[in-house]
């Protein structure tokens, strides 16, 4: 049988700050004596559609710039981030935007909703840049709250709502396209277990019925142990990469003895 | 994107930007965005209030009553008010032509309309100079130059039927001056050596419009003709009229060749545009507005934009796009100005009635600004413009901000 093309295929990228040519802007022409970082060194990474790739590794060690490059957010200084068929270095600002939002959700830790609109309204919002029916909006933006457990709350804004009722909401928002690639940093972290342990499980449910791919970066053990494959980083560069029988759900992982 | 998902796109921001407007305003960053509206309001009161005064003077020479709608000028060459300077060209034949146009069935009155300055004598041989109005009294204009035509036979008697009534009609400023009442005999003093000629005051304005302290006395335009010597050629500055049909005025610009038809909503803007001071003063408003109004919401803005910097990028990094940020945005920006666009006229119409006030208690008999309709609209617009005018800082903004590699900070 001929195996599928992988959905993501990174090969050999690097990512370097503090660069004196990237500190020069319109507004912000002062030369930098910045000396410059490696973020990321020499990765090769494929991620399949239906995987759920865990991220581990210390804080400095490459985790997020490597799921912002994934993700379109950022562009590595060499090598190559093909998705799909489509190499996102060829992709102009414009047309990254537009690639994450059909095919991108993004869960961040720090969720930023905005606080003038209802849950309901900015999980929607990403249908209103599609220019979707608003009947459509409403629909699909309540679907996923009641999956996240927030069916009461669709109607509140973000201040009226917890830390992890908000995390809940921006996950929502994440998967409101249907994206193709799913990249969540720290996406348990404000939630308590039960939560936690309901929010994994809609990632699994989305890696299986949307064939969609999942990278989670955590620094908790527990959340990692529903991936599929498990990357470890250090010092911006790949150090191992697991494959892992993936728990269910964070209760089951704590509960192996291994 | 097709037509109809773009239609959509751009209902569902409308939507979305006034949601959070309206909540920014009553609930989330009241303090930032009633500053802005505020600031709006400010610039936009002021100059309502200058622009009001600037009006108000531009319209002190003007002979107009509030439902008038047209009025048919001679053409002059800008150097002084048609309406008062009996050396300008007049009108001919004036008492046939006001006629013909009264006679058309979408017009309710047509009244030509002659000014000069006469020399009035009391009982007491106390004389005035008062300006005096001559018109064909209608039961339709029921007031001219501020001050009442009740008390006037109507069509004319004495140019229908030589007839003399000498009815006069006074201002409360005009009784007041010369000392008289209703019932009292005036005496014109006629130039040349004529003969003068006698009238009784018929009533005296009560003295509640705009303009009744000013001097002015109205009779029939027959009589005034007589006594300044504008009977021969039936001559008039001007013919008033007031009609439903806006298309009455191609008719009315066919009535006299190098004539002049004002409307009742473009007469006084086109008075400020014809006197330098008043348009001076106009002018300087709406750039002091401009640029306060500009700084204030282009202040706010760019705290806004700063509180908001982790959002916008976050906007970005789930595929909302630069211009859609910017449209976001900007509507909320637009909507703020033009609420405080219109809270500023509310105030500036308030602040003109306090100034007419003042002005009246202390340096003037009667009111120094005035409000107009395009006032209105006018401070509107001005708002609008200042919103439109932060939007180039909002878009240099949103390009410095929002990036999304900010997401993670």
């Amino acid at each position: 049988m001929m195996q599928s093309p992988p959905l993501v295929a990174c090969s050999g990228i690097s990512r370097h700050y503090g660069r004196r040519s990237e500190q020069r802007g319109f507004f912000n022409r002062r030369k930098s004596d910045t000396p410059t970082v490696t973020a990321l060194s020499n990765v090769d990474l494929e991620i399949s559609r239906g995987e759920i790739v865990g991220c581990a590794g210390p804080s400095g060690s490459g985790k997020s710039t490597l799921l912002h490059i994934l993700a379109g957010l950022d562009t590595p200084s060499s090598g190559a981030v093909v998705f799909d068929g489509t190499n996102l270095g060829d992709l102009s600002r414009r047309g990254r935007t537009k690639h994450r939002l059909d095919h991108v959700g993004i869960v961040f830790q720090h969720f930023h909703l905005l606080d003038s609109l209802s849950a309901r309204a900015n999980v929607a919002l990403p249908l209103v840049e599609r220019g979707r029916p608003k009947r459509e909006r409403r629909r699909r933006a309540t679907e996923l709250l009641e999956a996240m457990g927030l069916g009461d709350r669709i109607t509140h804004r973000p201040p009226e709502l917890s830390g992890g009722e908000q995390q809940r909401v921006a996950i929502a928002r994440a998967l409101v396209t249907n994206p193709d690639l799913v990249i969540a940093d720290e996406p348990t972290g404000e939630l308590d277990t039960e939560t936690g342990d309901r929010v994994l499980t809609r990632f699994r449910a989305v890696a299986a019925e949307l064939n969609a791919a999942v990278v989670i970066a955590s620094h908790d053990e527990p959340t990692l142990a529903i991936a599929d494959r498990l990357v470890r980083m250090r010092d911006g560069e790949i150090t191992q990469i697991e494959t892992q029988s993936p728990a269910q759900t964070p209760q089951e992982a704590s509960m192996d003895p291994k | 994107m097709g037509i109809r998902n773009r239609l959509r796109k751009t209902i569902g921001l409308t939507m979305v930007s006034l949601r959070r407007s309206y909540v920014r305003t009553t609930k989330t960053a009241r303090g930032r965005t009633w500053m802005s509206i505020g600031g709006v309001a400010l610039a936009v009161a002021l100059m309502v209030i200058v622009t009001g005064i600037g009006v108000g003077i531009a319209s002190q020479s003007t002979i107009y009553g509030d439902d008038v709608d047209y009025w048919v000028t001679p053409e002059t060459d800008g150097s002084s008010s048609a309406l008062v300077n009996a050396d300008n060209t007049r009108f001919g034949a004036v008492h046939p032509t006001a006629a013909s146009v009264a006679e058309r069935d979408d017009v309710e009155y047509a009244s030509p309309v002659l000014t000069q300055v006469i020399r009035i004598e009391s009982t007491g041989e106390h004389a005035e100079y008062v300006l005096a109005v001559g018109i064909v009294a209608q039961p339709q204009l029921t007031e001219i130059a501020d001050v009442t035509t009740d008390g006037l036979t109507h069509g004319d008697p004495y140019f229908e039927s030589d007839e003399w009534t000498g009815e006069m009609v006074l201002s409360c400023g005009a009784a007041e001056l010369l000392a008289v009442d209703h019932g009292d005999s005036l005496e014109v003093t006629r130039p040349r050596g004529a003969d003068d000629r006698e009238f009784s005051v018929t009533s005296v304005d009560s003295g509640d419009r705009t303009g009744s302290q000013f001097p002015v006395a109205v009779m029939q335009l027959s009589e005034l003709q007589a006594i300044t010597g504008a009977d021969s050629n039936d001559e008039a500055d001007q013919i008033v009229v007031s009609t439903t049909n806006p298309g009455v005025e191609a008719v009315l610009a066919d009535l006299y060749p190098r004539s002049t038809v004002s409307a009742q909503s473009g007469l006084n803007a086109q008075n400020i545009l014809a006197d330098e001071l008043p348009l001076a003063l106009s002018l300087t408003a709406v750039i002091i507005a401009v640029v306060i109004g500009t700084l204030f919401v282009m202040t706010t803005t760019g705290l806004s934009v700063a509180a908001d910097r982790g959002r916008l990028a976050t906007l970005a990094a789930i595929g909302i796009s630069a211009r859609t940020r910017f449209r976001l945005l900007a509507t909320e920006i637009l909507a703020m100005t033009l609420v405080g666009g219109l809270i500023g006229v509310a105030l500036g119409l308030v602040g003109v009635r306090v100034v007419n006030i003042v002005a009246r208690e202390t340096i003037s008999s009667g009111d120094v600004a005035s409000t107009e309709p395009f006032i209105i609209v006018f401070g509107i617009a001005v708002a609008g413009v200042i919103g439109l005018l932060t939007l180039p800082y909002l878009a240099v903004l949103l390009s410095r901000v929002g990036t999304e590699t900010e997401v993670g900070q």
